[in-house]
């Protein structure tokens, strides 16, 4: 059922309104958003060396919500081929024919600009522009041009994921310092291991639908070796924002001690030669170990 | 929207394709060096303030570690994945592909050169 026979329901094709308003949620993907806007609100604690003002975080945290829910939508948009063939993503609202394309591209768009509007009037321009400058990231780059032609998909498409410290820090202060800069690259660097773990679990379907991720072309031994390593290079960089002195004692130890269970994580990963179980700890870890990590960063700024 | 090339096509990708055996690194070594450097740190961390910004000494220690795990882990990912560099699809080239292994590790090393002369 498409979009444009919802306002003129029959018995035979009924939509309900309820069921309509949850597909247009699914389409913003709630559940990967939750640990952006983690990142958003901790670099507000940041920036602002402290706590910022409540209503601040509730608009950067809407818009942010906005921005992220329309650049996932439009990236359905796009992905719908493909989705269409991957058990993991079949049932999404256009592929299942819940939400036409045309219709999900209009939700997608509104999204985004009321986005860039949430964030300007209620935070700095800067913050909306940046926000702005993640969505063009993850269309364009990531979804239209890296996803289908490189290995490296995912790491340079970081870089999408990784903006919304940004609009976190830039929504307190107007602009960005050293330290905004570091949050970012905690983010990128954290993809290529996060997202290397999920991929082993997934590489079925991405080798379905053509997508060249790095165990579909060149298998999960190599893959597990790329995630051990990227791990080290981004302990390396979470250590940073205290040789910057932007964060303090409690973050590094916070940072060294999650830094070391994740390598062994992603050292137990190399040794299990094909076992799914370490490549699913392994991403599951990687959740809790941004989103813990950025908690710390912020709790240290307050304490 | 780009078009896959026939290395991606799903008729002719598998999941036990692989295109390379990729050199392993001395594994063990590294991880055990990772975990060393990791206990320094620590050991840094409990020797500076309990709160508040380290000492300037604190934070020249916690650089060259972070440069030594940066160091570490790039040149063994640059190693390994160097004979990843052949474009997949009409859409990468070599020069892409090459462009996109370095890009990050280049990134990171202005990072680290870019802490320490604030921290100069």
């Amino acid at each position: 059922m498409t979009l444009e026979n919802v306002n003129t329901p029959t018995p035979a094709n009924r939509h309900p309104a309820h069921t309509l308003a949850r597909d247009l949620i699914i389409l913003t993907k709630p559940r990967i958003i939750s640990l952006l806007l983690l990142t958003t609100i901790c670099a507000m604690f940041a920036a602002a060396q402290g706590v910022p003002s409540g209503w601040l975080i509730i608009w950067a945290l809407v818009g942010g919500y906005m921005s992220a829910g329309g650049a996932n939508t439009i990236n359905q948009f796009v992905d719908r081929d493909i989705d269409a063939i991957m058990g993991r993503t079949e049932r999404r609202p256009i592929v299942a024919g819940r939400i036409s394309a045309t219709w999900a591209l209009a939700w997608g768009l509104v999204l985004v600009a009321a986005s860039v509007l949430v964030l300007g009037f209620g935070t700095t321009w800067a913050a909306a522009g940046l926000s702005l400058l993640g969505v063009v990231l993850y269309v364009f780059l990531y979804t239209l041009w890296l996803k289908r032609t490189t290995i490296h998909n995912i790491v340079i498409g970081g870089a999408a994921g990784a903006v919304p410290p940004l609009v976190g820090w830039a929504a307190v202060t107007g602009d960005l310092s050293f330290g905004a800069v570091l949050l970012f690259a905690i983010v990128f660097f954290w993809t290529p291991p996060h997202f290397w773990a999920l991929a082993l679990m997934l590489k079925r379907d991405y080798s379905e639908a053509g997508v060249p991720m790095l165990p579909v072309v060149y298998g999960d031994a190599a893959t597990r070796v790329q995630v051990l390593l990227w791990t080290i290079v981004m302990v390396g960089i979470t250590l940073l924002p205290v040789a910057a002195g932007t964060a303090g004692a409690i973050y590094l130890v916070v940072a060294v001690i999650l830094g070391a269970v994740f390598l062994y994580m992603a050292w137990q990963l190399l040794r299990s030669q094909g076992e799914g179980r370490w490549a699913s700890i392994t991403f599951h870890y990687s959740l809790a170990y941004l989103a813990l990590l950025f908690v710390a960063l912020a709790v240290d700024t307050v304490a | 929207m780009p078009s896959l090339g026939t290395s991606c096509n799903p008729e002719t990708v598998t999941d036990v394709t692989i295109l390379a055996t990729v050199p392993r690194p001395s594994v063990p070594v590294t991880c055990a060096v990772g975990l060393a450097v990791l206990l320094t740190t620590a050991a840094t961390a409990s020797a500076s303030s309990a709160t508040g910004v380290a000492s300037s000494g604190a934070r020249w220690a916690v650089l060259v570690i972070a440069a030594a795990l940066v160091a570490v882990g790039g040149l063994a990912i640059i190693r390994t994945m160097w004979g990843m560099r052949a474009p997949l699809t009409p859409g990468a080239t070599a020069g892409t592909e090459t462009l996109w292994l370095l890009l990050p590790l280049a990134a990171g090393i202005a990072l680290l050169v870019w802490t320490g002369m604030g921290i100069a």
